[in-house]
């Protein structure tokens, strides 16, 4: 499909501009075969443009950032703090691996006082003394999940007497998060936040245009893969614009890790080569 | 400065425009892949030999004066284009149209009809 001079020049500056891309130039070209018309080209192109793609070197940057956060932007007591990812279950899940990432953190910075959990329920009696909690995660899409686990932090038998100061420390977030955890929080920090990839760049005809040709692209692909319902434009509509090597929220396009497509009428099913991957 | 081959193709590319070049018309001259010309773009702009606006690349001012000081680059000897001429020309280049070659001293019998006029003459002259 990238045929035309106008796109193969794209293509150059783009790959130029974004040498993520060189390492992924087959699955780069998947992509942009699978489209059927010039919006949907463009589209891509200008998306892929804006893509922020977090590397190891800026993943650093993120976590040095969320540290200095908790002990210097918020100045919180180690002694009376616990640092704890939004979870309440054993299933595995990225919270506890940016618990594991801050620990060495807040070596490097010669504190060791605070209580770093891995699943709230585990917490024991003795930490109620700990009336700070810091909730850490890589990433907020909407926003509802986290502030789901705020009630729950605040149910825990171990504050019933003296409800806790909850902050949220976020590696990276959806616009659309902070208007629904702000209002519920003590404190609330985002090293990297998205707007919509689409709805929020685009307006008038190119913004129908781009939601068109978005439609168009994942119209193509299988609806339901191992149970899980296509997350039409990221789930709750969140048009992230994001990627990273581990485990891709599901708020990003699904363009760039939908697994399956479906080859039109045919709906002969194949696996597609995506840019980034998720655990279905 | 070290270049790799794809970025030694892209520089004499260039060098063959005063002004610049677009970067499609690079991508057809130099012959190389998307992804492989622009790693080597995105190199050479890193170094500051390279400067693009818009889609023209041109050389800047200080990379000007690095290729004044690599005449070796554009005048390469032959078997330095060697990759490029792999891989631009040997496809088109069917067998038969290649020439038998020749033994260690045998002699060049060349084509009388590429042979100037005068020098014709002036055999025919001695062996008259």
């Amino acid at each position: 499909m990238v045929d035309s001079k106008r796109h193969m020049t794209a293509l150059i500056k783009l790959m130029a501009s974004s040498p993520w891309l060189l390492e992924r130039a087959d699955e780069l070209n998947y992509l942009l075969n699978e489209c059927s018309s010039e919006s949907e080209l463009d589209l891509l192109f200008d998306l892929l443009t804006r893509f922020d793609y977090l590397g190891n070197g800026a993943l650093k940057d993120g976590f040095n950032a969320m540290s200095e956060q908790i002990l210097t932007g918020w100045a919180l007591d180690p002694v009376k703090t616990i640092v704890c990812p939004p979870k309440l279950d054993s299933s595995a899940d990225s919270g506890p691996a940016v618990v594991q990432t801050l620990k060495s953190n807040f070596a490097r910075k010669q504190v060791s006082q605070f209580e770093l959990v891995v699943n709230l329920n585990k917490l024991k009696d003795h930490s109620k003394y700990r009336n700070l909690v810091v909730v850490v995660d890589d990433f907020a899409g909407t926003g509802r999940t986290i502030k789901g686990k705020l009630g729950k932090i605040r149910e825990l038998p171990l504050y019933k007497e003296s409800p806790p100061k909850i902050y949220v420390c976020l590696l990276a977030a959806a616009q659309m998060a902070r208007k629904e955890i702000e209002p519920h929080v003590d404190g609330y920090f985002v090293w990297r936040e998205y707007v919509r990839g689409i709805s929020d760049h685009y307006s008038g005809s190119a913004l129908s245009a781009a939601t068109q040709a978005m439609h168009d692209i994942e119209g193509r692909f299988v609806p339901v893969v191992s149970g899980v319902t296509l997350p039409t434009f990221g789930y709750g509509g969140t048009e992230v614009l994001m990627g990273w090597d581990s485990n891709l929220p599901n708020s990003v396009f699904p363009v760039f890790w939908w697994p399956e497509s479906q080859t039109t009428g045919s709906g002969v099913q194949s696996v597609r080569k995506t840019l980034f991957s998720r655990y279905l | 400065m070290n270049l790799t081959k794809d970025e030694v193709l892209l520089v004499r590319t260039l060098a063959m425009s005063k002004v610049g070049l677009h970067l499609y018309t690079i991508f057809r001259r130099a012959g190389l892949a998307a992804p492989a010309m622009s790693k080597a773009l995105a190199s050479l702009q890193g170094s500051g030999v390279i400067n693009l606006e818009d889609e023209v690349a041109s050389f800047t001012q200080k990379g000007h004066a690095w290729l004044s000081k690599q005449p070796s680059l554009l005048f390469a000897p032959q078997a330095r284009l060697k990759d490029r001429l792999d891989r631009t020309v040997s496809p088109s280049r069917v067998p038969q149209f290649k020439g038998p070659s020749i033994g260690i001293n045998v002699l060049y019998v060349p084509r009388t009809s590429e042979l100037p006029r005068s020098l014709l003459k002036a055999i025919a002259d001695k062996s008259n």
